[in-house]
C-alpha cells in the first residue's frame, strides 16, 4: 500500500485506488457474510454439543451400574466376556463446511454384543456403545466447533485489519493524491494564466 | 444309613470345625464399613490370615486378591479332600474344583472362538481333568472341542455340533453343553443321600433356569438345547421345556416359579425382567443355592450333605469377600455393596 506513495499522483492512480476501495469493501462484505454464516453453523452445532452434558450424566449413572457387575462377577469373567464382541471400527473423514475442514464420524463396524452370554453384561455393554457413540458424534462436533471458531477468529482477524487498517489508509490514500491533483490542476491553471499574461505582453 | 454315617461321620465332624472358621454376618458388617487397608487388617484375624500376608503391602490389583481367596478355597477344599474317605475324594474335587475347571474351559472357548488369545493367569489355578498347559496349547476351536470328547465331555461335543451347524452361532449354546457335562458327571455317581442329591439337582435345576432366560432373553430357540437342558433338570417334566419356548419370558416365569425348586425367586427375577436389571437374574438364583445349602446344613447336621453345603458356602464367602474388596476398589458405598452380598442370618 505504502508503494501507492511513490506513485505519481495522477488521476489512473486515483482511478486505481478507488477500484481497489471498492473491492475491499465488497471483499469485507462478503467476509463478514461467511462470519455469520459460522456463527449461525456454530450456534446450530452448539445446541447439539449441549446433550453432552445429558449424556456424561447418563454415562456416569451408567459407570455405577457397571462398577456393581465389575465388583459382582469379577474383573476375569468380565474380560472373558469381552472377548466374544467384535471390535468396532470407526472412521474419522474431513469434509468441507462452507470451506472449513471439520471432522465427521463414520462407524463402519459396530460391534456385536450378541455373543456375550451374561444377560447383564449384554445389557450393559449394548448401553454403554449406545452412549459410546453419541460421544464420538459429539466429540466430532465439538472438534467442528473449534475449527470453525478458528476460521471465525481469523476472519474477524481479516475483517478489522480490513476495517481499521486497509480501508482508512486506502481512503487517506485517494485524499491524498485527489488533493496532489487538485493542487497540481490549479498550478498547472496559474501556469497557464501565467503564460498567457506573458504571450499577451509580448504582442503588445 | 447308619453305615453311610459311620463312614463320613469323621469327615462330617471336622467340616463342622471347619464351618466355624467361615466368616460371620457381624464381621462381614464389619469388613463393609472398613477402609481397603482396615479391610485387610480384618480379614488378616481370620481364616484367611495366610493368604492375605502373602499379598498384604503390595499394590493390590482385584485379580491379585481374587486369586489370593482362590487359594484359601483350594487349601479347605485340599483339606476335605485329605479327610475323606477314598470314595468320596473324587466327588468332593468334582464338585468343588469341577465347576473351576468347566469355567476355565468356558473363558477358553469364548478366547479361541473370538481369535483372542488368553493367559494362565486368567483362569483359575484348578486341573481335574487336565492341565491348564494342555488346555493353553489349543488355538483352535475343534481341536479343543475333539480334546474335550476324549475326555468324556459329550454334550460339550454335541453343542459345538449344533453351534456350527446354526445360522446365527450363539457361543452360549456350547456354554450350556459345558454345564451340561459338568451335571451329567456329577448324576453319573450313585448319590442316595437326600441332602446331597437335593443340593446336586437344586443346583442343577437353577442352571437350567439360568439358560432358560438366557436363551428366552435372546429370542432363541430351547428346542435346540433340548438334551442339554434334559439333563440339567432331571426333576421336572419334559414338556416344561415347550411351554418354557411357548410362552413370555414373565408368563414362563410366572408359572416355573410356582413349581418347589424354584419357590421364592418370582419377586427378584419378576423385577430383573420388569426393569431390565440382569444382574439381579444370577444373584437370585446364587441366592437361592445358597439358602438351600444353608437349610440342608441345618437339617441334615450329621450327614454327608453338610460337607457339600460347606463347600457351598465356601464358595458363597469367596464371592461376597471378592465383592467387598472389588466394590471398594472401586469407590462403591458400603450400602451398595451390601446389597450384592450373600448374607444369612443364619450363618
Amino acid at each position: 500500500m505504502s508503494s501507492l506513495r511513490y506513485l505519481p499522483a495522477t488521476t489512473g492512480t486515483l482511478v486505481k485506488l478507488r477500484e481497489r476501495l471498492q473491492l475491499v469493501r465488497r471483499g469485507k462484505e462478503v467476509l463478514e457474510m461467511r462470519r455469520d454464516q459460522l456463527i449461525k453453523e456454530v450456534y446450530n452445532l452448539l445446541s447439539e454439543i449441549r446433550k453432552r452434558e445429558e449424556l456424561e450424566k447418563e454415562l456416569y449413572q451408567l459407570y455405577e451400574r457397571i462398577k456393581e457387575i465389575y465388583a459382582t462377577i469379577g474383573p476375569d469373567n468380565i474380560s472373558s466376556y469381552a472377548r466374544t464382541i467384535s471390535k468396532p471400527k470407526i472412521r474419522v473423514i474431513y469434509e468441507s463446511l462452507f470451506g472449513v475442514r471439520v471432522p465427521r464420524v463414520d462407524f463402519l463396524n459396530v460391534p456385536d454384543f450378541t455373543q456375550i452370554s451374561h444377560p447383564a453384561v449384554y445389557q450393559l455393554a449394548l448401553e454403554l456403545w449406545s452412549l459410546m457413540e453419541n460421544l464420538f458424534k459429539i466429540a466430532a462436533k465439538e472438534m467442528a466447533v473449534e475449527s470453525l471458531s478458528n476460521e471465525l477468529a481469523y476472519i474477524n482477524r481479516v475483517v478489522n485489519s480490513l476495517e481499521k487498517n486497509v480501508i482508512p489508509q486506502l481512503i487517506e490514500q485517494i485524499h491524498y493524491v485527489e488533493e496532489r491533483i487538485r493542487e497540481e490542476s490549479l498550478s498547472e491553471f496559474v501556469r497557464i494564466k501565467k503564460v498567457r499574461d506573458v504571450i499577451q505582453k509580448r504582442r503588445e | 444309613m447308619v453305615s453311610i454315617m459311620d463312614k463320613y461321620t469323621y469327615l462330617v465332624i471336622r467340616t463342622h470345625g471347619l464351618k466355624l472358621r467361615l466368616i460371620k454376618r457381624d464381621t462381614y458388617i464389619k469388613l463393609l464399613g472398613s477402609t481397603l487397608d482396615e479391610f485387610l487388617n480384618l480379614l488378616s484375624n481370620t481364616d484367611y490370615s495366610d493368604v492375605i500376608e502373602r499379598i498384604k503391602g503390595r499394590k493390590l490389583k482385584a485379580s491379585t486378591f481374587s486369586k489370593a481367596i482362590f487359594s484359601k478355597y483350594l487349601q479347605r477344599i485340599n483339606k476335605l479332600h485329605y479327610y475323606a474317605p477314598k470314595d468320596l475324594r473324587s466327588l468332593i474335587d468334582l464338585y468343588a474344583l469341577g465347576r473351576y475347571e468347566v469355567e476355565n474351559i468356558k473363558r477358553l472357548i469364548r478366547a479361541i472362538a473370538f481369535k483372542e488369545r488368553i493367559s494362565e493367569n486368567e483362569l483359575h489355578p484348578v486341573s481335574l481333568h487336565f492341565s491348564i498347559d494342555e488346555l493353553l496349547n489349543f488355538l483352535e476351536l475343534e481341536s479343543l472341542i475333539s480334546f474335550l470328547e476324549e475326555k468324556g465331555f459329550e454334550y460339550t461335543t454335541r453343542a459345538y455340533e449344533i453351534y456350527n451347524d446354526n445360522e446365527n452361532p450363539f457361543i452360549g449354546i456350547i456354554e450350556c453343553g459345558i454345564d451340561a457335562d459338568y451335571f451329567n458327571m456329577l448324576h453319573q455317581y450313585p448319590i442316595r443321600n437326600n441332602g446331597l442329591r437335593t443340593i446336586i439337582d437344586t443346583e442343577s435345576n437353577l442352571r437350567w433356569l439360568y439358560w432358560c432366560i438366557i436363551f428366552k432373553l435372546k429370542e432363541l430357540s430351547l428346542s435346540m438345547i433340548q438334551d442339554f437342558m434334559n439333563v440339567l433338570n432331571r426333576n421336572l417334566k419334559k414338556n416344561i421345556l415347550h411351554v418354557a419356548e411357548r410362552s413370555s419370558l414373565s408368563d414362563f416365569l410366572s408359572i416355573i416359579t410356582h413349581i418347589p425348586y424354584y419357590r421364592g425367586l418370582e419377586d427378584l427375577l419378576g423385577k430383573a425382567i420388569r426393569e431390565h436389571d440382569y444382574a439381579l437374574i444370577e444373584y437370585a438364583l446364587l441366592h437361592k443355592l445358597y439358602s438351600e445349602a444353608i437349610k440342608v446344613m441345618k437339617s441334615n447336621f450329621v450327614d454327608v450333605s453338610f460337607i457339600f453345603a460347606y463347600i457351598l458356602l465356601c464358595e458363597m464367602e469367596m464371592k461376597n469377600l471378592d465383592t467387598i474388596f472389588i466394590g471398594k476398589k472401586v469407590d462403591l458405598p458400603s450400602t451398595y455393596i451390601q446389597r450384592l452380598l450373600y448374607l444369612s442370618e443364619q450363618l
